[in-house]
């Protein structure tokens, strides 16, 4: 599979989960439906992402962002989507600053938790690093206001990825599936049936539905 | 002087059912012509393209769309005039649109090809299910098809049905966590657990790796498990066959005696070509094989081309378990409960095939937190939280032919070469309708089984992507248009390769018929050219 990966795009304080991490890479292909960043990549007009961008991304994801590729690719769909936007993350930024906070937990907890434009700008940029897409899918239609931002690096797939795959990618063997992720707890009450078995007198069915 | 053609048979469209009949016959010693409209695309380039998608919902998206060879998806393409947005997911490239399922391989049961005669609707198919079976033996092992032999997929709790003559050609996966679970609590409330039978290998088979769970199957297999179309697409040039792409097929040629002299297929590039042989075969899906006979003015005289059309239009129900049961570990599905498949309510409603779907969740447990407004760290927590109990049904209906129900070529618009677009009319027939309220109240009993909480039942319906009727089988030319050779009634030797001849839509994918019909159609064509 050829891949011009630059790495995931966020790290973590913990590094066992960034150990499982390691060799997923983020191709530069684009491939076509949405907006996309073939248009971008043709456009020299879009400006560089401010710094209070990257840092306002980093603010609400808690992670940090170091994919430049994709920074720049979501700066420029959300200015994009909205021309208000700029303004938007510059108000949140200042806010912010202002209040001297350190964390979404601080901010979450704070007045500026309360404002809906701020918590909407907020939103919008999480949405974006954790989906790796910014705009709305429309499904079964050939075109959207979408845009690509990241695969391997949406910030979606790492609370759970010590139990599930990224798609497309694979984890163990053939039949790993059978077991659960390591931790889960035994289920109290009805005991699973590892294998399968005919249906009749060999089947765990006891009435009929 | 002796005729000269410039094939035996020409096949129009190289997906699976047509790949599969083009193989059959270049192993028996035929010249054959494969046309496709689209291209070839390499694996790595599809999954490429699906990693870098802004629009991983949409299966067809990392396929090419072309103005000369469309995807289903492009509403300037398909359009809709009924209540329903008709809307399957389509491909045009080598392989066809089996670059994209779940690879379900089920027969039908004996019941659904007497539909009307054992419970008095629909119609009945004009072969049995005996005539069929060595051809379904036949085309699991041209998939790689894995199941259980000994289950009833009935899903009656009886014995093994429906009856096979030999044992799948490859054990069945592992059982899923997920799948143990749900089977673990639920059945004893009564429903029966049945395995899907399918076609991603389990052990290495015909050049394909074993399935290692990259839980990708649509939009397309990383690795090559999966079958697609591609595998005799591939096995059919090997075997002899030419493959032609970038040729739209747009006109079938008559000839005296009834019979079709040649196919007329047209390229981006601006060229026409006329091809000569002694059989034809349109394997091009269920809406493009209708529409060519159409604007061919062929196989029509019973005016039922197009018509009856028929999708297993399904509704959706996603809930929270009270335990973790981890989706997304192995494949995208694995199977589900088959209690409704088949009985004595099929008089009244329509059969009900709750099938679980096994996607990683953290897409649509991400997405519905946002909408939400969840932010923080408390977002990560729930993430993991939700996507160890989400449980996802996908439910499907059977549906009835009806008339009005159908595809046609496009009054006014057409494509970059020229060629009619689709216009499609469907509602969802009363027969559906009057099983909802039963799959519905289904649904409130799993989610109370598993002390679940219900996040969603699905509005309104939901494509199934199965086509089936619009080139209906059956035993008198007036009211059908192949036999049940798939051989058309009023052309001898022209022949249709595609789930569109099936009159009697079951409840279950209807790939694998579709696959062994096309096999059997090979037999009889290699020994008639």
């Amino acid at each position: 599979m050829p891949s011009a990966g630059t790495g995931a795009i966020w790290s973590f304080a913990s590094p066992k989960r960034r150990d499982l991490l390691l060799g997923i890479g983020v191709t530069a292909m684009i491939a076509g439906g949405g907006v996309g960043t073939d248009a971008l990549l043709a456009a020299p007009t879009v400006s560089a992402p401010p710094a209070t961008f990257v840092a306002m991304s980093r603010f609400v994801t808690g992670s940090d962002l170091v994919d430049d590729a994709a920074i720049t690719r979501a700066w420029a769909q959300l200015v994009a989507l909205d021309a208000g936007f700029p303004a938007a993350v510059a108000q949140l930024a200042g806010a912010v600053d202002k209040a001297g906070l350190k964390t979404m937990t601080e901010f979450l907890a704070s007045p500026l938790g309360k404002d809906a434009a701020l918590l909407n700008t907020a939103r919008t940029l999480t949405s974006a690093w954790y989906l790796g897409y910014t705009g709305t899918f429309a499904s079964h239609a050939s075109k959207d206001d979408t845009g690509f931002v990241t695969f391997a690096g949406a910030l979606m797939w790492r609370p759970t990825i010590d139990a599930t795959v990224i798609p497309t990618y694979s984890r163990g063997a053939t039949d790993y599936w059978i077991d659960p992720p390591a931790g889960t707890p035994v289920p109290k009450g009805a005991a699973s049936v590892r294998d399968w078995r005919g249906s009749g007198a060999a089947a765990n069915s006891s009435k009929d539905a | 002087m002796a005729e000269t053609f410039d094939a035996d048979v020409i096949v129009v469209g190289s997906g699976a059912l047509g790949s599969n009949a083009a193989y059959e016959l270049a192993k028996a010693g035929k010249s054959v012509i494969i046309l496709e409209a689209g291209e070839r695309i390499p694996r790595w380039k599809i999954i490429q393209n699906s990693r870098n998608s802004s629009r991983r919902g949409d299966f067809n998206a990392p396929y090419p769309d072309m103005p000369w060879a469309h995807t289903s998806y492009d509403n300037d393409y398909l359009e809709n005039t009924g209540s329903f947005d008709f809307r399957p997911g389509m491909l045009k490239l080598v392989g066809g649109t089996t670059w994209h399922w779940a690879a379900a391989a089920w027969r039908y049961l004996p019941t659904d090809m007497t539909l009307k005669s054992t419970y008095g609707v629909g119609r009945d198919w004009p072969i049995s299910y005996d005539d069929l079976e060595p051809y379904y033996q036949r085309a699991e092992e041209a998939l790689g098809v894995v199941g259980v032999d000994a289950q009833d997929q009935s899903g009656q709790n009886g014995p093994a049905s429906p009856p096979r003559s030999k044992p799948y050609p490859l054990p069945a996966e592992g059982k899923t966590y997920m799948f143990q679970r749900l089977e673990a609590r639920l059945s004893p409330l009564g429903f029966h657990f049945i395995h899907e039978p399918n076609a991603r290998t389990t052990r290495p088979y015909d050049g394909r790796p074993a399935c290692a769970g990259n839980n990708n199957c649509m939009p397309a297999c990383p690795i090559g498990a999966m079958y697609s179309g591609i595998v005799h697409a591939d096995h059919a040039e090997k075997a002899g066959a030419k493959l032609l792409t970038d040729a739209t097929a747009y006109k079938l040629e008559k000839g005296a005696g009834g019979k079709i002299v040649a196919v007329h297929y047209r390229t981006s590039k601006g060229g026409d070509v006329r091809l000569t042989a002694r059989a034809f075969i349109v394997a091009a899906h269920g809406l493009e094989t209708a529409k060519l006979l159409l604007i061919s003015d062929v196989a029509n005289s019973s005016d039922q081309v197009g018509r009856n059309l028929m999708d297993h239009s399904g509704i959706g129900m996603q809930f929270l378990a009270d335990e973790p049961v981890w989706p997304g570990r192995g494949a995208v599905q694995q199977g589900g409960i088959f209690n409704r498949r088949d009985g004595e309510h099929r008089r009244d409603y329509a059969a009900v095939k709750h099938s679980i779907a096994n996607n990683v969740a953290n897409p649509a447990v991400a997405a519905r937190l946002l909408e939400q407004g969840v932010l923080g760290p408390e977002l990560d927590r729930r993430i993991r939280d939700e996507s160890s109990r989400w449980v996802d049904f996908s439910t499907t209906f059977e549906m009835l032919p009806h008339a009005t129900n159908r595809v046609q070529p496009h009054s006014s618009k057409r494509d970059a070469l020229g060629i009619p677009t689709l216009t499609v009319h469907y509602d969802v027939d009363d027969y559906v309708k009057a099983a909802r309220p039963i799959a519905e109240a289904d649904f409130h009993t799993f989610v109370k089984g598993m002390n679940g909480t219900l996040v969603a039942i699905s509005p309104g319906y939901q494509n199934r992507d199965h086509l089936m009727g619009t080139v209906i089988m059956g035993a008198d030319p007036k009211d059908s248009v192949v036999d049940g050779d798939c051989r058309t009634h009023d052309h001898p030797n022209l022949f249709l390769a595609t789930t569109g001849v099936i009159p009697a839509s079951g409840v279950i994918n209807p790939t694998l018929t579709g696959v062994a019909l096309a096999i059997r159609m090979a037999d009889i064509i290699a020994r008639e050219v």
